[in-house]
Order: C-alpha cells, then structure tokens, then sequence
C-alpha cells in the first residue's frame, strides 16, 4: 500500500493545552488498569527567562511506514494491517521486550500480565467508521486520525484559514485589495 | 520487574559490557562467550542486544528436556540450574532472542541471571545505553528524549552514534570490574581487549 493512503495519528503540539483527556478517554476506551498508558502527553521545556515555555506533545503510538518494533519481534506477534494500523496479537507475545527497546518512541506497554500491549489506533472504533477516541475527544482537535493525503488537505486548509481569517488577516486582505 | 533495557541509538559498540560480564561469569576475557552480546543483522539494521530478556512466556523452559529452567512467579525470573545440563542445545535454538550461550566448559548453557539484581553491564556503560530499570521508566524516559529532540529543547538530541570511552571511562570501567572481582584490573588492557572486539565486529559488517 503506497504511504499516502496510510491511516496516521496526525498530532499538533501547537494546539496541544496539556489537558490530557486524550489520556483519560484512551484509558476508558481500552479499558486499561493501574500502569500502561497507550499515550501520553509528555512535557518538554523550551527557551530561558522570558521565552521560557512548557511544551506538550501526546505520544501514542505513531504506526511507523516501516515500524522497528515490527521488525525487531522475534515471534512475529506484531504485524501491519492492510490500513498501516501495527496491531500486536497477545496469543503469540512471550514477553521478550525487544519491541520497547526498538521503538524509539516509548510506546509498548507492559500490563501486570507481562505481554505487550500499545495503541491500536482503535481499531474497533475505525472499522464501526468513528474516529478513535482521542482524536474524536480531544478539545483542542490537536490529534487528527486519516490517510496521510487527507491530513495534508486538512492542514493546508487550516493554515488557509489562517492567512485569510487569522491575525494578519486584515493586513494581507488590506494588500490584496489595493 | 527491572530489567535490562537497551537503547540502540546511545550504543557506542565498545564492548564494555560483553568483556565485562565475561570476565566476571566465564573468569576470562573472551566476549564472545559473554552472557550479553551486541548484536547487528547487518550495515544499515539496528543494533540489538542478545540477552536473556526473562520473557513472560519463556521458549526455553518449554524446551528444555531435563526440566531444568524454571520460571520463578514471584521474581519473575528465568532460572537455570545449569549444573544438571547436558547441553543438548535446545533452550539456544527456541530463544527467540538468542541469549543461550555455553559455559567455559562447554558442557552447559547458561544465560543472564542479571547478576543477582546488580548487573555488571549497567554498572560499566559508558554511554547509558544499557540500563536496568522498569518497563514503566524505560518507557518514560523514551517518550520523554523523543519530545525533547522534538522541540528542540535538547536533553537527548544525539543521534549518531556516541564516542568512544575516554581514558577515564576506562578507568571507570577497570575499577568497576576490579571490584566485582576483588583484584585490580589494568584499564589499558581491558580498552585493548575491546578494541580487539570491535575490529571483529568490524569485519563482521557491523
């Protein structure tokens, strides 16, 4: 399948306020006990004095085009799915952990049974035709779930919206009239 | 459970860690019969650790023919009465991770028992790269290096591989062993004994 018709999670730390409901209703959603967490809005700091800045960015889990942890199971319990979603099926993980030392974002978990578990993108959710549940919560619609095409027309038409609406709006319509 | 967690891209391939445990389990510096080996399928793949990961469904201990590898529930450990084994070799071809390897001796196959809870590897790596912590940290702090690079506020932005130990790395590292061994151990030879380790590497593709 070509990349641009991969399903993604298209996240933008710009909008990102650090509310974290995407955490919450992912936790409701997948029923998850005390511990994994399948994302998580990490925090990073930025700049000194006055320009200093707390940072947001969810992690969940990104479906990698050629994802490492795919690669990197030995007993093959991790696949891609025909729509790019990587899915682990719990019957064939032993455990081994090399799929969290692989991904270099952090993203398999480990429940108190030992066998890996991330994100799946909601699966169950995708194939009823909703969004998963972070995307379709998230206040800020700061997380986008679609094929790679459609989030390019997404945030083209958003930086659209910003030129000709946004703060500058007035200046540029200003200059087009003249 | 803390387990060794291994970090591709802070792995400088010293070898500290293999000449390590080797000296410390098999009494002698030959890392190929070391309990943890850094390994690579090729050029341009990702380097892995071979190390017993104490799986939660382990291969080996379904395999083993004399019953001698255990699960232990409680630690979470996979242990190995080694002394019974007759080395049929079954427990290194199941490993999913190919962390069986042979004693000295060869009439036995053993593997990583994490040095009893204080493991030699991590106490020698020089770049961080090995680490013994929970699944929960180990996750964390990955998250956490990958929204540092991402924003640019630095903290873990290196993605070429990290240097060589300095001379006092070395040093470190020598007192490090030295003191699991309880003799003094020469700083020059263990660097040469890597050195030599790499350029095998080296012509191995790595």
């Amino acid at each position: 399948m070509e990349v641009r018709q991969q399903r993604i999670l298209y996240i933008d730390p710009a909008r990102c306020m650090g509310c974290r409901a995407c955490e919450t209703v992912c936790k409701l959603e997948n029923d998850l006990p005390a511990g994994p967490r399948y994302t998580m809005v990490t925090e990073a700091e930025t700049g000194e004095g006055e320009t200093e800045k707390l940072n947001f960015l969810p992690v969940p889990c990104q479906h990698c085009g050629d994802a490492p942890c795919v690669r990197a199971c030995p007993t093959g319990a991790l696949h891609k799915r025909e729509d790019g979603v990587v899915l682990t099926d719990r019957r064939k993980c032993v455990g081994c952990h090399e799929c969290l030392w692989a991904c270099p974002f952090g993203v398999p978990q480990f429940a108190s049974d030992g066998r890996m578990s991330k994100c799946t993108m909601c699966v169950h959710r995708l194939d009823e035709g909703t969004l998963p549940a972070c995307a379709a919560n998230c206040p800020a619609e700061a997380i986008l779930c679609d094929t790679v095409e459609n989030i390019s027309r997404i945030l083209r038409e958003r930086y659209g919206k910003t030129v000709f609406c946004g703060p500058f709006a007035d200046r540029l319509n200003g200059e087009a009239a003249r | 459970m803390k387990r060794l967690s291994f970090d591709p891209a802070r792995c400088s391939l010293c070898g500290a860690c293999a000449l390590a445990c080797s000296l410390s389990r098999c009494g002698r510096p030959e890392p190929a019969e070391s309990r943890i080996r850094i390994e690579c399928a090729g050029p341009d793949e990702p380097l892995r650790s071979a190390v017993c990961a104490h799986c939660e469904q382990p291969a080996c201990v379904s395999a083993c023919m004399r019953g001698i590898i255990e699960k232990d529930e409680k630690s979470g450990l996979v242990t190995r009465r080694w002394e019974n084994c007759f080395a049929c070799g079954a427990c290194a071809v199941y490993c999913p991770v190919g962390a069986s390897s042979q004693e000295p001796s060869k009439k036995a196959f053993t593997a990583c028992d994490l040095c009893g809870g204080d493991p030699l590897c991590v106490a020698v790596c020089p770049s961080g790269a090995l680490r013994f912590e929970e699944d929960a940290e180990g996750s964390a702090r990955r998250r956490s290096a990958y929204a540092g690079r991402f924003f640019g506020s630095g903290g873990d932005k290196a993605q070429e591989r990290p240097g060589l130990p300095s001379q006092a790395d070395w040093e470190r590292i020598a007192s490090a062993v030295g003191g699991r061994l309880g003799v003094a151990v020469d700083p020059e030879s263990l660097a040469d004994a890597c050195s030599r380790q790499r350029k095998a590497w080296e012509e191995e593709g790595m």
